[in-house]
């Protein structure tokens, strides 16, 4: 049962509990305690999992930490304290668990001062960094309080040493459990607790910490599993939360490039001189680089050795650098992509920017939540827009996030490569019974509704089954003989530990211009699609392919000149389906009050409700008026088609499907799939958050009535996997979902022989497979993986069934000329295509289309 | 679409041999890739022998059968699909052939020891019959300095077909023109160098870094058919 705590503990209740050190020690340190202390201290102490979702200088870390740490001290001082480990502590970032352990030194080493303890309470960290003589004294004297990262746990599952460490574990804290529940980390690390807690003999107590989410219940399930309580507290609205607009110009439309750049750099410098520290959000790791480095070109030496980078590609040493000088004031602003999302403690920062919309509701509040830096202070943020979307966006995001609502979190299940992964070292822990793991592993919230067949097909790939039998040998990752599951030879413990985790190993090829400015990374497969002269987008900026030497990309902008490929977008945030349906409403809203009201009235009306200035809510009025007197305002209960041919002669179909682009990437493909089946064409496609468009070849006629007919008709699902052959997706995510599946190892210990230039490529090793089985569970999870968790299939199906339903129209409209206003965004959007599916019609169709170019040419 | 074509004098089929009124020749087969994978951390199932087998049944009768090279993969000797596979691919080809050459390819190391059981199989460096050169393309010896028509494999060539939004498809091919043949790989594995995107230096073969591609005919081939295009030059231009 999950419950919400309404029940705010008295400073002398939680008192009466404390050891006499503890209690003069806190006293004397703090007087009282924080509400999220108020909350969860005494339900620890009462032996309660637990969720605690509060804001940042809240006291998180004390509230799960101080009711373990009184027991501690409480046995220390009796002589009583073990040498095992009592408490541990589990957070997805190396740096925060450095962080969490100089945090727990000051109170512990205070509390043994005032205690004059003979036993010292033991803290250690291990994670991938730990040195091995730091791992060996750790066995030799176990830390009471363990901190580490959920890859480092798995492993230490398998040391038989470091689990008897563990055995009698009795404080479990999950950090930062928001970030962790929405990837396959999460779902990694709830098995490791399954399978730790299957070796535990009382249960332990879950204690998670979490920033802003939606919805807590579900997170709180998360984290206990199906059959176990768990009480919330969520205290987030004790946080004041000031947020704003602003636009670096009255009017994107008549301001150059160069005027709007130029406004936006002296509104940042502007913002900036007013406070002590500034984070700066952008989305991409490019739009970083180029924001530091405007600023540091338009305002010189104002900003030398005071302005920080951070992001994902920079090396460790440069960002634990940035964090340091963070922490100790000595940076005026800090420029990250979402690198500083996470929790871990950057000094008092005063502002935070979010340059361009953050795409959710959940995550502008986490972002904006890293300012303010004790809990009385006002969390302040400004979003910086850089187009008329952009600021529409933002506008309706301030004010749904003033209102209190955020957007759901999509938590991934069933995933079958982790679990692969899992039941390897399963395996190696003993000799299990099929039902006996069934039952463990759906214990755990992600597999609770874990398919039996799938889990015994997933059984059978482990054990080789895929080959000729000869080869299980060879290829068995697990001995399974139809009852039970054990470990099959010496070599698995060594290529399991090599091969744990579920972060993908990025083969990330790094591109820069000629003169050796950094523009972003590519995929490798992406970049073997292309040959020298093709131009691709990246970071929103077309680029034309050099050369490539090793793994760096050269390149020269290209600035006005159309892709040649399709491009992929690897590092944007999708808007979040709720989001868009928040701008859906406002804009019909808008239009309703466009037909009635006067222009004076409704600008007045947008100021006080989205408190935004006049000239803003100016913007907005000009924008929607543009679009309703030139077609017609697209919302999400009519859905427009415009037809515009483009230069090259292509009939271009844009859909205003304003559902986020995980949806549309769904949608596009459902009408490219259908389209390309009727008229035997490739098709091009493009897909943006706030709809998609399809490119057809040659000037075609489309049959909008029959295209109606069979979406009603489709069964969704089956075609979007049939829509996934031959696209770049589908290679990257199988890549990554086998390597996970140790399908490809990642490190092999056979290095004797190289592959050299007959290198085969996982896509092949996916052709292979599919002829073979096409119900493969690694191919089963692919699929899972792109449809439910890359492109929202609910909300897909949700959006299909309206259009099916009349609940939603789609109006066609192909008398003008030339593309709408809210259109234009749309044609400069991320990119794949549809093949025709029938492989002879699709060669002749090639063929066709190669001769015909060259006869042109000459 | 046409499941062969004529170049040279000679039939080019969709399964990647040539045919004369003598002789089939294929080139590059590769038996025991998959095994070789696994070494690498990649667990492919054992997959193209059958597929292999397949395209030999369709082959018509003829007196001789030309293999030109790389039969299988591997140097060492610890590859056991390897052996099995070869051995029954020699057991197929003596029954339906009535003579066997296998011309040397540079992972035919070893292969020797299993065709020295084949009283009919006979192996060499190169083959010189009807007029014509066949030798695998690895090295760049002498008998491949002539103006008559050489045969050679090694390169794996493909192609890649690309329209204007993007898609993609990559095809293996014969390269041809009045003196050269190069052979696909009949092994459907073996990834080849794409004459659309290679540079001189990527090539494989000093055969063709000497001779050159460029003026090349393409002749695409899929389990459809054949799919004839013009030279390379003019695909990549």
């Amino acid at each position: 049962m999950i419950t919400k705590l309404t029940h705010e503990y008295p400073d002398e209740e939680v008192y009466s509990i404390l050891a006499k050190p503890v209690r003069k020690w806190f006293k004397e340190t703090f007087g009282g305690f924080t509400p999220p202390q108020k909350y969860a201290v005494m339900e620890i102490h009462k032996g309660k999992n637990i969720l605690i979702s509060s804001p940042t200088g809240s006291g998180k870390t004390l509230s799960a930490f101080l009711a373990s740490i009184n027991e501690l001290v409480l046995l220390a001082q009796k002589n009583a304290l073990e040498d095992r480990t009592y408490v541990l502590y589990v957070s997805p970032l190396k740096a925060l668990n450095n962080d969490i352990k100089r945090n727990l030194d000051a109170p512990l080493r205070g509390i043994e001062k005032i205690a004059n303890l003979k036993q010292k309470i033991r803290v250690a960290v291990r994670t991938g960094d730990t040195t091995q003589s730091q791992r060996s004294s750790m066995l030799r004297k176990p830390p009471h309080i363990l901190i580490t990262t959920p890859e480092s746990l798995a492993i230490l599952l398998n040391s038989p040493r470091a689990v008897k460490m563990l055995e009698n574990i009795k404080y479990v804290i999950v950090d930062e459990i928001h970030s962790l529940c929405e990837n396959k980390r999460g779902t990694h690390l709830m098995l490791s607790l399954e399978r730790l807690q299957n070796r535990v003999k009382k249960e332990f107590i879950r204690i998670g910490l979490s920033a802003t989410i939606h919805p807590l219940e579900e997170v709180a399930q998360f984290l206990v599993g199906t059959h176990r309580d768990c009480a919330i507290v969520d205290v987030n609205f004790l946080k004041k939360i000031e947020l704003s607009v602003v636009s670096p110009v009255d009017d994107f439309i008549y301001s150059s490039v160069e005027e709007t750049q130029i406004n936006l750099y002296k509104l940042l410098d502007d913002l900036i001189s007013k406070h002590k520290t500034t984070l700066i959000f952008t989305n991409t790791r490019s739009g970083t680089e180029r924001v530091v480095h405007h600023l540091k070109k338009m305002f010189g030496n104002k900003y030398v050795g005071v302005i920080g980078t951070h992001h994902s590609s920079l090396g460790k040493d440069i960002r634990l650098n940035v964090e340091e000088q963070l922490k100790k004031g000595e940076l005026k602003v800090v420029v990250s992509s979402t690198s500083l999302e996470l929790g871990i403690d950057i000094g008092n920062i005063d502002l935070v920017i979010l340059l361009g919309s953050p795409k959710s509701i959940t995550r502008a509040l986490q972002r904006v939540g890293r300012s303010g830096h004790r809990l009385h202070e006002t969390s302040k943020g400004v979003f910086v827009v850089t187009d008329r979307d952009d600021l529409i966006e933002c506008v309706v995001l301030a004010k749904a996030a003033r209102d209190g609502k955020l957007d759901r979190v999509h938590i991934p299940k069933n995933c079958l490569d982790v679990l692969a992964q899992h039941i390897v070292g399963m395996s190696l822990e003993k000799d299990w019974d099929v039902g006996e793991m069934f039952g463990v592993i759906t214990k755990a919230y992600p597999y609770k509704d874990l398919n039996y067949d799938d889990y015994l097909n997933l059984l059978k790939y482990l054990n080789g089954e895929y080959g000729e039998l000869q080869n299980r040998k060879v290829y068995g990752k697990i001995y399974f003989d139809g009852l039970r599951i054990s470990k099959r030879g010496r070599m698995i413990r060594p290529i399991y530990y090599m091969n744990i985790g579920t972060i993908p190993d990025e083969t990330a090829i790094k591109v820069f211009t000629k003169k050796g400015q950094f523009v972003g990374t590519l995929d490798e497969t992406f970049m073997q699609r292309m040959k020298r002269g093709d131009i691709f987008v990246l970071g929103g900026t077309p680029y034309r392919y050099l050369y490539v030497r090793g793994m760096k990309l050269t390149v020269e902008s290209a600035i006005g000149k159309r892709p040649t490929v399709p491009s992929w977008y690897s590092e944007s945030l999708p808007l979040s389906f709720d989001l868009a349906m928040e701008i859906n409403k406002f804009r019909k809203r808008m239009d309703e009050v466009l037909s009635k009201e006067s222009k004076n009235k409704i600008i007045e009306a947008l100021q006080k409700e989205f408190m935004i200035n006049k000239t803003t809510a100016n913007a907005i009025f000009s924008y929607f008026m543009q679009q309703k007197k030139y077609l017609r305002i697209p919302t999400h209960t009519h859905i427009i088609i415009e037809e515009f041919i483009d230069v090259d002669g292509r009939k271009n179909l844009i859909f205003h499907t304003l559902f986020g682009r995980k949806v549309n990437d769904a949608l596009s493909r459902i009408f490219a799939y259908l389209i390309s089946e009727e008229e035997n064409i490739n098709i091009g496609i493009t897909i943006s958050d706030n709809g998609f468009v399809l490119t057809l070849p040659r000037r075609k006629k489309v049959d909008y009535s029959t295209l109606y007919r069979r979406l009603c008709e489709a069964d969704i699902i089956s075609i979007l996997k049939d829509s996934l052959e031959g696209t770049e997706i589908l290679r990257r995510r199988f890549r990554h979902v086998a390597a996970r599946s140790f399908l490809i190892l990642r490190r092999y210990i056979d290095g004797r022989r190289s592959v050299g230039k007959q290198q085969m490529s996982a896509y092949f090793l996916y052709n292979i497979i599919k002829k073979i089985d096409p119900n493969f569970p690694i191919i089963k999870e692919t699929y899972r993986e792109i449809l439910e968790d890359a492109m929202d299939l609910e909300n897909t199906i949700k959006v299909v069934k309206w259009i099916k339903n009349r609940k939603t129209f789609i109006v066609l409209r192909n008398d003008r000329e030339l593309p709408s206003p809210f259109a234009h965004n749309l044609i400069a959007g991320a990119s794949d295509t549809m093949r025709i599916q029938d492989k002879k019609k699709l060669l002749q169709y090639l063929h066709e289309y190669v001769l015909r170019k060259i006869g042109e040419k000459t | 679409m046409k499941k062969s074509v004529k170049i040279n004098g000679l039939l080019a089929t969709n399964t990647g041999a040539l045919i004369s009124k003598e002789f089939v020749v294929i080139a590059d087969l590769h038996l025991g890739y998959e095994r070789a994978m696994v070494g690498s951390g990649l667990f492919v199932p054992q997959y193209q022998f059958k597929i292999i087998m397949e395209k030999l049944e369709m082959l018509p009768e003829r007196e001789m059968m030309i293999l030109n090279g790389d039969i299988k993969h591997e140097f060492s000797e610890n590859n056991p699909q390897e052996w099995t596979e070869t051995r029954k691919l020699f057991d197929y080809l003596s029954e339906r052939f009535d003579k066997i050459i296998v011309v040397r390819g540079n992972h035919d190391n070893y292969l020797r020891t299993v065709t020295s059981k084949y009283k009919k199989v006979e192996f060499v460096d190169y083959l010189e019959i009807d007029d014509k050169i066949i030798a695998h393309g690895h090295k760049d010896f002498l008998p491949l300095h002539t103006k008559k028509l050489k045969i050679i494999g090694h390169e794996h060539p493909s192609v890649t077909l690309r329209d204007d939004v993007g898609v993609s498809l990559k095809l293996p091919c014969f390269l041809y023109n009045d003196e050269l043949i190069v052979m696909p790989a009949f092994s459907p594995l073996a990834a080849g160098t794409d004459v659309t995107r290679c540079r001189k230096e990527d090539l494989l073969s000093p055969v063709l870094k000497r001779i050159g591609i460029g003026h090349l005919n393409v002749l695409a081939i899929d389990e459809e058919g054949c799919i004839e295009l013009p030279e390379v030059y003019e695909l990549v231009r």
